[in-house]
């Protein structure tokens, strides 16, 4: 037993030797809740909130997931949050109520509140007695609409991919595509494939084989999209056009082969970018702003690229 | 096993020690309570899991089972009179059952890792369809009161969490089903011939699981406000893991509840501390890698770890 005290003592006199030369961690102007940074849509989120806060000289902690689903951690990091007292809170809740408890307790702190992504219903964060200052995303309605003017004027069959029916942004996207859709296309399949690049491929595969003349697939996210291209290249299709949303690396990389025609971008990096910048205006001036406040959107293909004068296409990663 | 448990007690210590250096906010009587309540959920099931290795076996359905029971639970009681208590008694007869079926099946002479690999699956799937694959909101006040309400300023799952502590070690230590579940983890046959009708047993061990597993997910749709098919995913490897750290052999015959519950904590701890001093999530992984191996390994150089007797 004594060895044990002896080591005991010894550890913690080391302890207290590494501590002196270590800042404590505990000041802190923003924290940000995001979800598992092993999606590339999150990693650039992190990669924004961060490089953002540096150059304009903000504190910023940034906690992610380590399973996208993981609603009570992310109601475990909450609450640490509040301890720290930072000035404003940004998050991505993992569901529309996980965080509830928690934003509530921030709200009576004077805590201020963003969203970011643009997941949450404002009337039902105010039920739940949680004052959320305005929230930064894409709208996923226009995503959809943006994709179906790039087809303008375009007329033959279409095979639309959806995701999850218990996704509500790849419900609007596909919304948002059908509702603007030029007179000459017609939908002739319109399946969830559930964001799955398998599922899309095989969706497309057999709806191909029974339309050989299927001019367009539709896809609302880039995976399924070169699920569905890859599926056209094995069976040596070569007249489909193909358009995703996203604007993943993996997309661009395909758009700059000429495998995938088009990809409507998020701008995730851009979408950091404006949290941290209307946060600390917000901050300041303490001006209301309109609740949703929309990220920029960019349709990518090989003439934009070409071109390559866009000032968006710097968010592109 | 009581010089390890020592141990880990001051290893628990020296964690915190370090994350308050590192960390103003970490020693703090709110934050205390934070981490208390997190390691509950975990905790419970990390309980449950030290009666099940100490029986020789393995549950690794305990997070699909929390999800399946809030699930039913809460789709079948909301038009009730009584929501509370039909959510209560619901929750816990489902987990009982599935728990029961999988003691049944273990008794039969499937491998427990098969079984309950299997009712993980099973019990995850039938989740998911009950609820339409989305998470059911707007559960009853008093639920809700189970995860996020505070008695005398301590938070509601602390209570819940002390009082099976109290339960759990009283059973496992004086009663005749902690010792007889030991008894069988450390030697089925003279369990056999010391008269321990080995199968009816392990029904019940197994369905004393399932409703650790039922409250644990009672706290988790309290805290969380949504009854969610994806609750508890990878609870039971993390269950495991603070029961392992706790002490508690993976060969059977010798497990400790407070063990479990000390390991549960160093996990919290762990958790709590690496995200005050802004530790990325990935290093969190890699600490409680290391924690683990570190745990064990250190229990059989000064002895004691169950593991390595």
């Amino acid at each position: 037993m004594m060895q044990l005290k002896q080591s005991f003592l010894g550890l913690l006199s080391v302890a207290f030797v590494m501590s002196g030369g270590i800042a404590k961690a505990d000041q802190v102007d923003i924290i940000a809740l995001i979800s598992d940074t092993s999606n590339p849509y999150w990693k650039t989120t992190e990669d924004g909130l961060e490089n953002t806060a540096k150059e304009m000289g903000i504190k910023i902690n940034v906690y992610s997931l380590q399973n996208a689903a993981d609603s009570e951690g992310q109601l475990n990091q909450c609450e640490a949050a509040l301890l720290k007292n930072p000035k404003a809170i940004i998050f991505s809740p993992v569901d529309s109520v996980n965080l509830g408890s928690c934003l509530r307790k921030a709200t009576e702190k004077k805590i201020v509140l963003v969203d970011i992504d643009g997941n949450i219903d404002e009337n039902r964060v105010k039920e739940m007695g949680s004052d959320v200052a305005f929230s930064v995303g894409s709208n996923n309605y226009e995503i959809g609409k943006k994709a179906a003017e790039y087809l303008d004027g375009q007329t033959g069959k279409v095979l639309i991919i959806e995701g999850p029916s218990s996704s509500p942004n790849g419900l609007f996207r596909v919304q948002g595509f059908q509702e603007n859709m030029g007179k000459g296309l017609t939908v002739i399949a319109s399946q969830p494939a559930d964001w799955d690049r398998l599922k899309a491929a095989d969706i497309t595969s057999s709806v191909v084989t029974k339309n050989p003349d299927l001019s367009i697939v539709f896809a609302a996210n880039d995976t399924m999209a070169l699920g569905a291209v890859e599926a056209l290249r094995a069976l040596n299709i070569n007249s489909v056009k193909v358009i995703g949303i996203d604007g993943t690396v993996d997309a661009v990389q395909s758009i700059k082969e000429g495998r995938l025609t088009a990809s409507v971008a998020q701008l995730p990096y851009l979408m950091a970018k404006e949290a941290i910048k209307k946060t600390d205006a917000f901050l300041k001036d303490r001006k209301a702003l309109p609740f949703r406040q929309y990220v920029p959107i960019l349709t990518l293909d090989q003439a934009v690229f070409e071109r390559n004068d866009d000032p968006l296409l710097q968010y592109v990663r | 096993m009581r010089t390890y448990l020592g141990l880990m007690f001051v290893g628990l210590l020296l964690l915190c020690a370090v994350c308050s250096f590192l960390s103003d906010v970490f020693l703090t009587w709110p934050n205390f309570l934070n981490i208390l309540t997190a390691s509950a959920t975990i905790g419970l099931l990390a309980i449950g899991a030290s009666f099940i290795i100490g029986s020789g076996g393995l549950d690794l359905s305990v997070g699909s089972l929390m999800a399946l029971s809030s699930v039913v639970a809460i789709q079948f009681s909301t038009h009730s009179p009584f929501p509370f208590l039909q959510t209560l008694c619901l929750c816990l007869v489902v987990a009982a059952v599935a728990g029961g079926v999988n003691g049944f099946l273990i008794g039969r002479k499937i491998p427990a890792f098969i079984a309950t690999l299997g009712m993980l699956s099973l019990a995850r799937g039938l989740a998911l369809i009950f609820s339409n694959g989305r998470p059911v909101y707007g559960l009853p006040d008093s639920i809700l009161f189970l995860g996020q309400g505070r008695v005398i300023g301590i938070p509601v799952p602390v209570f819940i969490f002390l009082g099976i502590i109290l339960f759990c070690h009283v059973l496992l230590r004086h009663t005749k089903f902690g010792r007889y579940s030991l008894m069988i983890g450390d030697n089925v046959n003279a369990a056999r011939n010391a008269g321990i009708r080995i199968q009816r047993h392990l029904i019940w061990l197994y369905a004393f699981s399932g409703m650790l597993a039922a409250v644990a997910g009672l706290l988790f749709m309290g805290r969380v406000n949504a009854a969610d098919p994806n609750a508890g995913m990878m609870y039971e490897l993390t269950a495991i893991t603070a029961t392992i750290i706790g002490g508690t052999s993976l060969s059977g015959g010798k497990a400790s509840v407070i063990g479990a519950v000390l390991g549960a904590l160093i996990m919290s701890v762990l958790q709590n501390g690496l995200t005050l001093v802004n530790v990325p999530s990935y290093y969190q992984q890699v600490a409680v890698g290391i924690v683990l191996i570190v745990a064990v390994a250190f229990g059989q150089w000064r002895g004691g770890h169950a593991a390595t007797n």
